[in-house]
């Protein structure tokens, strides 16, 4: 009886081994980047003349090591630097996998790389399903109203004040406000966190850009999923990651990918109007956790909605969670084309896979192990 | 199965994970495996630390968190690769850290506990209906040692390395742990 008992445990355990790693693959088609690097190479040598480098605090969700593993995985500065310091060959254009071209638009080989609005209308997902596609609706310009997100109250309005909109707070902090409805122009609905714009749309407008949940304090931030090789131009389905944070200074975060060779120029607008060229896409897994708190970005930049341009030329992006300090990628000289570094793409097949809230950030301690379990 | 790193010899008695929390690493004694694991090996030892937890983490936590568990298990294994040779068992230890991640998890989400999944109706005749049920009235240490041990084919000493007990503790809860589960598959009153 003792052996037939245990035979069953291990059969039964050979099937849910088999369960889990089916899970695991589902992940795994979901997240990808390329190489950092390549051993043995330098790194800028035969670039195309621009160089990016990589001053992170926390880094990709998979990083490509040993010529080409996709692990999931987050570095620390230690290893970021470790491994952008010890260089590497450049990385092919293109994505680096095949299956990836799948779920992206893709022009001729020979047409004109990608420098302008994406074709199409954007795609928005509901926050509380985010497999759920909501209409594109008219409104306010949606152009416009992201250029509210990340403002303070007076500097809303002095922006509607220059569009010829008016503001109309709906929501501060999670309370709703009554909306003053005597203006006589056309409104900009926002919603304030702390005291600034988390999420700004016209009426009967589909909010595509970054969403706030105050249920259980999470916050919602909803991006332009990027799918990107050469010469592709359209925009991937919009996605919504959910984290939790209590201390939001700001919608922004960043994982840092520049995923623009073979692209041809591409500029992101920042919020304040500034452009920084070259970033195609950026999103981060924060450190320590699978978090995803990521930055709206597309190919045209217009979603990218709270970096900030340094007077030394580094675009600054403010991680939301303090715990993790700041970005700065440094950014190449206007005209120049900028290296690939990595790129995480995040094409989710199977959103039941993801919990529907992930956990916040965890320090490394929180990693050692606990006490023996007793019994 | 060969380990790629850290053999758990004979020689040696696991002795929790107190090597990590050093700033320098323990000496590796002479029967280790001194397998390194760097840029280019890591692969490796990642389809190992997979397969490896894929099998035995769901005895400890909901398979729904296994993935994003393994997940946090890798990425330390990353970070700290080049600790790694210096752990005795570092598949136990990557168990445990995963299991922790999977609680949390669980614990932030508010979730209870999970269970081993059902098995499918006909997807595996020769395990009877009972296994899964029976299996989950095991106490946690007791259902752990049975996975571990006998579901996982781990040693007694990995199997005490991913629990953080003595060897003769994992001994005490297997021998319980398959009593209670043979009195639950045959119908007869447990004696625990």
């Amino acid at each position: 009886m003792t052996e037939e008992t245990t035979e069953q445990v291990r059969r039964y355990a050979d099937y849910v081994e088999e369960e889990v790693l089916r899970r695991l693959s589902v992940v795994d088609e979901s997240e990808h980047v390329r190489p950092l690097h390549a051993p043995g190479t330098d790194a800028t040598a035969s670039k195309q003349g621009g160089s990016c480098r990589l001053l992170a605090a926390a880094a990709a969700a998979l990083i490509v090591v040993g010529g080409g593993v996709y692990l999931a995985d987050r570095l620390s500065r230690s290893s970021v630097a470790e491994l952008t310091s010890a260089g590497g060959a450049p990385v092919s254009s293109g994505v680096a996998d095949p299956s990836w071209a799948g779920a992206t638009t893709r022009p001729p080989e020979n047409s004109a790389p990608a420098t302008s609005a994406p074709a199409g209308p954007p795609v928005s997902t509901s926050a509380s399903n985010p497999e759920t596609p909501l209409t594109p609706s008219s409104g306010v310009d949606a152009d416009d109203s992201r250029r509210f997100l990340g403002l303070n109250e007076t500097e809303a309005a002095a922006l509607a004040e220059e569009l010829g909109y008016e503001v109309a707070v709906l929501e501060r902090d999670g309370t709703p406000v009554e909306p003053d409805d005597n203006g006589s122009r056309t409104r900009v609905n926002v919603r304030l966190v702390d005291g600034r714009v988390a999420q700004a749309f016209g009426d009967g407008e589909v909010v595509t850009g970054p969403r706030i949940d105050w249920r259980r304090d999470r916050v919602c931030v909803a991006y332009r999923e990027v799918v990107l090789g050469p010469g592709d131009s359209a925009l991937g389905p919009v996605k919504h990651r959910i984290a939790e944070s209590g201390e939001i200074t700001d919608l922004v975060t960043a994982e840092v990918l520049l995923d623009l060779e073979g692209l041809g120029e591409v500029t992101i607008t920042t919020r304040s109007g500034q452009s920084v060229r070259g970033l195609a896409r950026l999103s981060r897994v924060v450190e320590g956790s699978r978090d995803w708190v990521s930055v709206p970005s597309s190919l045209d930049g217009s979603e990218w909605f709270a970096a900030t341009r340094t007077e030394s030329g580094l675009l600054r992006l403010v991680n939301p969670t303090a715990e993790f300090g700041e970005w700065e990628i440094s950014t190449p000289a206007a005209g120049e084309p900028v290296d690939v570094l990595a790129a995480v793409l995040t094409r989710i097949t199977d959103p039941s896979v993801y919990p529907s809230c992930w956990a916040p950030p965890r320090s490394p301690s929180d990693y050692e192990p606990e006490p023996a379990i007793a019994d | 199965m060969q380990p790629l790193l850290g053999v758990v010899t004979s020689a040696e008695e696991t002795s929790g994970f107190s090597g990590l929390d050093r700033q320098e690493s323990p000496a590796l004694p002479a029967e280790v495996d001194s397998f390194e694991v760097s840029e280019h090996n890591f692969e490796e030892f990642v389809v190992e630390v997979r397969r490896r937890l894929a099998r035995a983490l769901p005895a400890a936590i909901r398979i729904d968190e296994a993935p994003d568990a393994i997940g946090e298990a890798v990425a330390w294994a990353w970070e700290n690769r080049d600790r790694l040779p210096t752990l005795r068992n570092p598949y136990g230890y990557l168990y445990r850290l995963a299991v922790n991640a999977g609680r949390d998890q669980l614990k932030r989400a508010g979730s209870a506990g999970g269970g081993l999944p059902a098995v499918p109706s006909g997807r595996i005749p020769e395990v009877e209906p009972g296994l899964v049920p029976a299996l989950m009235i095991l106490s946690p240490s007791q259902r752990e040692a049975v996975w571990l041990v006998h579901g996982c084919e781990w040693s007694y000493a990995e199997t005490a390395t991913a629990l953080g007990i003595s060897e003769s503790a994992v001994g005490t809860h297997l021998s319980r742990g398959l009593e209670k589960l043979r009195q639950q598959l045959t119908g007869g009153p447990s004696d625990d």
